[in-house]
């Protein structure tokens, strides 16, 4: 019963007028942060800081969380509509988003990801409630050997990503774990590949590439084409999923907002992995994963609801350890402390009132954004009309200045247009840009892991078999490797059937 | 007939914008022409670390107080431009006109990525205006630990070199280099395991995968207020005198037997070549911050720093012997990556 005071207290402190008109200002910012390019929940709540000094630190604070979730519901749109990812995890988003939208199905897709975004964050705020001790505890057991098999993990994954050819898909992927190696090197701290250049030492920024392969491949590929090919033409069609879209996305609201949360808690995975991961877990329990990369709504589904999923996840070590467990995470701690507020085990049972008021406010926050969003993809959808030789000049605008905005550097600027010419040319030549991306994440954290893992047992790779998540994780990369084997053998006579209608 | 009515639309507005640009150049090269009254427009902070870190906060503290007290006519404009330990915020600021409208911070990750061979500038090529804090680093364990003292865990490493594992921030930062100094002043080797960042190191440190930690008390003060972590000493010359239901029971490492202080320091530096009467505006208005009871509310006290004033020509050759011991220290543990 103690939990039901709790969010009653909760409540009592999001429903005040001044908390509800701060929660609703944060969400509505958040969004707007989400949809422009580029600028994503990091530098959004970084942007918004000093507005909130000498605020009440509960009201700052929600506002604050409410940019910070409010921007996974707008990363959406722009990845849907015209291919251009709002931040880092709504690149999956754009795969199958940026598809449908093709086919005449924005709405559908704007509408799945706003249903799947409220589904998705309103579960991982209750999570947040119920089990942040527990999930918080499974934070903890994760060292490095842990994080260097989930992402071995996420990588076994790849294979799914690749679409037709498997060979272009692993080569995509290699080339962005190369890209991945750029700057210093994890534990011996030399410079890597970096020319002498200071900029290139934290590496190459992954919003860049993934806008320049994505916004600015799209671009080019447009500008080729005649007039009547324009992806722009079609149909604009429903505003809202048909019943047969929910029937198709019923479980993977589920799973992803499962998946969402638990590595949105994991201090170094985040929304971006967890979006990832959710997508190929979809696919790989789809019954037409040869659907996914053509417009497959249960891609969009899934990514958009493992991403706000990730929020609430991400909040848990924050609010039950004080530790923070992502770039914005970190920031808004930073903002706590400034506040007067120490994040830390006792905040908990010493500031219940700031504790529950923030998570709760959470609560409402995603309610706002559902209703706040749901009438504006009839106004979003809008963009569609847009000719297009008034509407690529405005999107390079608008991603030159996101990638410009990510550190303040015109490298970062160079990188994208370098990345862009680079994803015209895999368009033209259809290799696909998801496993690339997926390397460039995961990439540089398995590497820092490994050699960390290694640096701790002295170099002997028995570390990663000597504790009891890692062997669960191995166990589940050999599953995730020998299942199709072993699916295709068992039904081997159907599929020859089935066969020549999967590849076009 | 159309297009052409664009085009000279844009032009048009290409024009306006740049009459504007100039325009409100020349007022601010007039203002600034008249040369007495220092700062003539706002002065552009560039931090060259992330928002919500440690030297971000500072220099945010520094705009409100300054403001708060009026020594600012106006307020600073907060430039973040983070990556490369600072190197590339700090390359930026030095790119900058030595006018005194662009300063930036100054501190120790200065030295240590000159010395990593990291920096693309000496270390030393700063106006140095103000040092203004002091943060010392700790030697921690989690509460179960089995090391009791820091006589404890300096026996074990010592029975088995390089197995006791010991993480810190970062693998070419200053924590390598004070864990290097703690092995040379007590006879040991650890095993270092460098994470990105503060918060990854007591994640690591109360999941277990670690056997110690070295960390600010700001870092860890939280965690130890709690129960969850054990301080086995600080680094200071004398014990903190911060929260003292926490603190006071941690000896400095000199009386827990390791013959060693040290700490980390952070200030404003500008361009090189600065005029000597912007220099001394500054490092003025940075005295009257740092001396008020605002700073030690909104920054000290609620940061754990300690607070210090050193100025201009003592903070560069504070900053120079710092160098040369830094220096001597990687030589000795064979990290010195600098030609």
């Amino acid at each position: 019963m103690e939990i039901i005071q709790n969010v009653l207290l909760g409540f009592g402190v999001a429903l005040q007028p001044i908390n509800l008109l701060y929660c609703f200002i944060g969400c509505l910012a958040g969004t707007l942060i989400g949809v422009l390019p580029g600028i994503g929940p990091v530098t959004g709540v970084a942007i918004l800081i000093p507005i909130t000094f000498g605020m009440d630190p509960i009201t700052a604070t929600i506002m604050l969380a409410g940019i910070y979730y409010g921007a996974m519901y707008g990363g959406s749109t722009t990845s849907i509509l015209i291919n251009v990812p709002g931040e880092s995890a709504s690149v999956m988003t754009a795969v199958d988003g940026y598809q449908m939208a093709k086919q005449g199905r924005a709405g559908a897709a704007l509408g799945m990801s706003a249903f799947g975004s409220f589904i998705g964050g309103s579960a991982s705020v209750i999570g947040l409630m119920v089990i942040a001790p527990p999930v918080a505890k499974l934070a903890l057991s994760f060292g490095p050997p842990e994080y260097f098999v989930l992402m071995l993990l996420g990588l076994a994954t790849l294979t799914r990503l690749a679409g037709k050819n498997l060979f272009k898909g692993l080569g995509m992927g290699f080339l962005g774990m190369l890209i991945g190696t750029v700057g210093l090197d994890p534990v011996a701290g030399v410079q890597r590949f970096t020319f002498g250049r200071a900029d290139l030492l934290d590496g190459i920024g992954f919003v860049s590439v993934a806008m320049g392969l994505f916004a600015l491949g799209e671009i080019l590929i447009n500008i080729e084409g005649s007039p009547a090919e324009r992806v722009f033409s079609t149909q604009i069609g429903s505003l809202m999923p048909t019943k047969s879209d929910w029937l198709a996305c019923k479980w993977t609201i589920v799973r992803s907002t499962i998946i969402g949360f638990l590595i949105g808690s994991l201090p170094g995975a985040g929304a971006t992995v967890s979006a990832f991961m959710a997508y190929a877990a979809e696919k790989k329990a789809s019954k037409t994963p040869e659907r996914f990369g053509q417009g497959a709504i249960e891609g969009v589904c899934a990514a958009e609801t493992a991403n706000n999923a990730a929020t609430g996840g991400a909040l848990v070590p924050l609010l039950t350890l004080g530790i923070p467990s992502s770039a914005t995470v970190a920031i808004l701690m930073g903002a706590l402390m400034m506040y007067g507020l120490r994040p830390g085990p006792l905040l908990l049972t010493e500031r219940p009132d700031f504790f529950w008021g923030v998570v709760t406010s959470m609560y409402i926050g995603n309610v706002m954004l559902l209703v706040l969003n749901l009438p504006l993809i009839g106004l979003w959808i809008k963009i569609l009309k847009v000719p297009y030789p008034v509407l690529i000049p405005i999107i390079l605008l608008f991603i030159s200045l996101g990638a410009y905005t990510v550190g303040g550097s015109y490298v970062d600027l160079w990188i994208m247009f370098a990345f862009g010419i680079l994803g015209y040319l895999m368009r033209k030549f259809d290799y696909p840009a998801a496993p690339l991306l997926l390397a460039l994440v995961l990439g540089p954290i398995m590497e820092k892991n490994l050699k960390l893992s290694l640096k701790m047992s002295q170099g002997s790779i028995a570390i990663f078999f000597q504790r009891p998540i890692t062997l669960i994780l191995i166990a589940l990369i050999v599953f995730s490797l020998v299942w199709p084997f072993l699916v295709s053998r068992f039904s081997k006579g159907k599929q020859d059937l089935e066969l020549p209608v999967v590849d076009e | 007939m159309k297009k052409r009515l664009v085009l000279r639309s844009v032009v048009r507005m290409a024009l306006l914008i740049g009459a504007i640009g100039m325009l409100s150049h020349a007022v601010v090269g007039s203002g600034y022409a008249a040369g007495t009254n220092y700062p003539a427009k706002p002065i552009p902070f560039v931090v060259p670390y992330a928002p919500g870190g440690g030297t971000d906060i500072m220099v945010r503290v520094i705009d409100r107080v300054g403001a708060q007290l009026k020594v600012f006519p106006r307020p600073l404009v907060i430039e973040n431009k983070s990556g490369g330990s600072g190197v590339v915020g700090k390359s930026y600021a030095k790119s900058k006109p030595a006018d005194g409208y662009t300063i930036t911070c100054a501190d120790d990750s200065s030295t240590v990525v000159d010395l990593f061979g990291n920096a693309p500038w000496p270390y030393n090529d700063f106006t140095y205006i103000a040092k203004l804090n002091r943060d010392y680093q700790m030697i921690v364990v989690r509460a179960d630990s089995p090391y009791k003292t820091l006589k404890d865990l300096v026996a074990a490493a010592k029975a088995q070199p390089k197995t006791v594992k010991i993480a810190g921030t970062g693998v070419s930062q200053i924590d390598v280099l004070h864990v290097a100094m703690f092995e040379k002043a007590s006879g040991v080797k650890f095993n270092y395991i460098g994470f990105d960042s503060g918060g990854q190191v007591i994640t690591n440190l109360l999941g277990g995968h670690v056997d110690a930690a070295i960390a600010n008390p700001g870092e860890a003060y939280e965690q130890m207020r709690a129960g969850k972590v054990r301080s086995l000493g600080v680094s200071s010359e004398k014990r903190l005198g911060f929260d003292s239901a926490v603190f006071k029971d941690v000896p400095t490492w000199k009386e827990a037997g390791v013959n060693l202080s040290l700490s980390q320091w952070r200030g404003v530096a500008g361009p090189k070549g600065m005029a000597k009467e912007q220099v001394d505006w500054l490092i003025d208005a940075l005295k009257k911050i740092t001396e008020s009871k605002e700073w030690h509310e909104q920054y000290l006290n609620k940061f754990l720093q300690v607070g210090v004033f050193v100025a201009g020509a003592d903070m560069q050759k504070e900053a120079e012997e710092e160098y040369a011991v830094y220096k001597t220290i990687m030589e000795g543990a064979g990290l010195l990556k600098k030609k």
